[in-house]
């Protein structure tokens, strides 16, 4: 992986992006969703077993701003840990960018999460006595980048969430809404190409939340596709589509 | 490691006190050890008898040259030496026994007096009629001052006593016999040999550790062409005994060092195993954001040898300090041998390593999803 990487489309993509393809018939063969879910599904072994997820379907293209609502252990955290390869589904297939995953090895999997998937938890996970800036370059250390670019790469990305000014301060010393935009920042680390971010202003108030939505505006608006699973009515409003999840129901509606 | 650094604190403190331990007890084990050779040595023999084999009942004529002291001075590790036997003084059981001796025999018996002096080569070159008498002897005859010159009629021959001895370093019957000079009695009753059952016998006092080469050695140096003409003997060497002891001494204390680093690294491992509890979050993240288990297991493991060397270094220190103040405490020469100093460090890595194997692989297979849903954030 090089860096500083290649910046994503600046236009905001209101239609699914086509690649052209040779011959220049690519509008004949749109390329594959960015997200493909048929019958998704996770339980964990128990007596009784334990449902996380009823089966969903799902379809994502790229440059979607995708809000994933639901009530609480509906399933949303473990639809996006599920799209983000940070588990695995229990039934049902799950393509990514056109790639079966259920046939890919721990390795493969952890270098997709690497490359291709950046993902914002509920809570920021910083560690806590390194700075925002080492925060952010944790993200680049098992890319193979050296010391001194991890660190100018996270500099660089610092300042693109408004906190160049914040990167040596320590993480615990940031304010609640920092912490989570540092926690953006690292997830922007790797450019990837869908961002999933679960609850990222459950624990923010109103005026801390703010930046945070605006910024994944913005992200949205420079063409990333971006997942929420959310209750915030602010960022379900910024959707392109909202997504219900009910856990009630054998199976998930998807709306 | 450093985000917690008590926790790293107590667990660098479980190899410090592991290896302190274990250089201890080595450094004691050496020390002990060398006190028990020390205590050996002071008993190995440094006598040496040598007396011309008894072919039958008749006596050997004087086995031995007139300069046989000068010969086996000249051999390494003789301190001194000199002939004696026993004089045919009337029936054999007359108390105290008489025997010539040269002045010789008597650096090489170490006997000293408390009154008069020793005879020497004066008196020797004289057949001087004069006489030692041992403490006991000199009780029996009743022999306490030399003061108004007492005599003692030995064959007719008045003897005068010229010395009392007082304590011998080896022959212990001479305190209660009498000595004269060897050239009397050979003036008196003739050469040793003449006279049934008066045998010849050289004494050879050596220096601590020489009595075997030297036993080998004396028979060629007073007779190069008959050499097995003489019977040698030596008291027996304990130094078979110091080796049984050593080697009990030094299994038991490897085994109890043995057994201070395996508890140790049990220690070791117990805390790395709770730290990898308490980073769960933490391996969630990393492993979230690309790392591979074998990341984790790496980090995990060179945290645990950096500690385990960090805890060395200090606790070898410390297990020398302690081997120093437990031999100046008893007294003794501390002792420690370089290689049980120089790779404790090492030691300590490797038992930092080795006790956090396990915990490393218990972290490198922490789903990320479980621990990131079920912990809270680092």
């Amino acid at each position: 992986m090089s860096w500083p990487p290649n910046e994503p489309a600046s236009e905001p993509a209101t239609e699914p992006v086509t690649r052209p393809l040779p011959l220049g018939i690519g509008w004949l063969f749109p390329p594959p969703a960015v997200i493909d879910l048929r019958r998704i599904g996770v339980s964990y072994p128990g007596k009784p077993p334990v449902t996380a997820l009823h089966p969903v379907d799902l379809t994502v293209q790229q440059g979607e701003l995708i809000t994933v609502t639901g009530q609480a252990r509906s399933g949303k955290s473990t639809l996006l840990q599920v799209i983000g390869l940070l588990d695995r589904p229990t039934t049902g297939r799950y393509l990514l960018n056109g790639l079966d995953t259920a046939g890919l090895g721990e390795r493969d999997r952890t270098a997709l999460r690497g490359r291709q998937i950046g993902f914002v938890f509920q809570r920021p996970h910083l560690l806590p006595s390194r700075s925002a800036r080492d925060n952010v370059a944790l993200a680049l250390l098992y890319a193979g980048l050296p010391g001194r670019q991890r660190r100018l790469a996270a500099l660089d990305l610092l300042d693109r969430v408004g906190l160049a000014g914040q990167a040596k301060t320590a993480a615990r010393q940031l304010t609640a809404s920092e912490r989570q935009r540092v926690a953006i920042a690292r997830a922007l680390a790797g450019n990837p190409s869908l961002l999933l971010c679960d609850e990222p202003t459950a624990s923010l108030d109103g005026g801390a939340a703010a930046p945070i939505i605006d910024l994944i505006c913005a992200l949205h608006g420079a063409g990333r596709t971006i997942l929420i699973a959310t209750s915030d009515p602010a960022l379900i409003a910024q959707g392109t589509r909202s997504i219900g999840l009910f856990a009630a129901n054998a199976t998930s509606q998807v709306q | 490691m450093l985000a917690r650094p008590l926790r790293s604190l107590l667990t660098a403190a479980g190899t410090l006190l592991v290896v302190a331990s274990f250089v201890a007890v080595l450094g004691i084990a050496s020390s002990a050890a060398a006190q028990v050779a020390s205590a050996f040595n002071q008993r190995l023999p440094t006598e040496v008898r040598m007396a011309a084999v008894q072919t039958g009942r008749s006596a050997v004529a004087d086995p031995f040259p007139a300069d046989v002291e000068r010969r086996l001075d000249r051999l390494n590790g003789v301190l001194a030496a000199g002939v004696y036997w026993r004089v045919p003084v009337g029936t054999a059981d007359v108390s105290p026994m008489v025997f010539a001796a040269s002045p010789g025999f008597l650096q090489a018996a170490g006997a000293q007096v408390d009154q008069g002096r020793l005879f020497g080569t004066g008196d020797q070159a004289r057949a001087a009629p004069v006489c030692l008498v041992g403490a006991r002897a000199a009780r029996a005859l009743g022999i306490s001052r030399l003061d108004h010159q007492p005599a003692i009629i030995i064959n007719d021959l008045p003897c005068t006593v010229i010395g009392l001895i007082s304590q011998v370093r080896h022959q212990p019957w001479i305190m209660r016999s009498v000595l004269m000079p060897s050239t009397t009695a050979t003036t008196i009753w003739g050469s040793p040999g003449d006279a049934a059952g008066a045998q010849p016998v050289v004494l050879i006092e050596t220096r601590p550790g020489a009595a075997a080469l030297v036993a080998r050695q004396a028979p060629l140096a007073v007779s190069a062409d008959n050499p097995g003409q003489f019977l040698v003997t030596v008291p027996p060497s304990p130094w078979h005994l110091r080796s049984q002891v050593n080697t009990t001494l030094g299994g038991l204390y490897g085994a109890l060092a043995g057994v201070c680093l395996l508890i140790g690294a049990l220690g070791i491992g117990n805390m790395t195993l709770i730290a990898v509890r308490e980073r769960t979050a933490e391996v969630g993240l990393r492993r979230a954001l690309g790392a591979r288990r074998r990341h984790i297991a790496v980090q995990f493991l060179a945290e645990s040898a950096l500690l385990g060397l960090l805890g060395g270094l200090a606790g070898t220190n410390l297990g020398v300090g302690a081997v120093l103040l437990v031999a100046i405490g008893r007294g003794w020469t501390p002792v420690i041998a370089p290689l049980t100093v120089l790779p404790a460090p090492l030691i300590g890595a490797a038992a930092g390593l080795l006790a956090g194997l396990y915990p490393s692989w218990r972290a490198s297979h922490i789903e990320p999803a479980r621990a990131l849903s079920e912990y809270p954030a680092a």
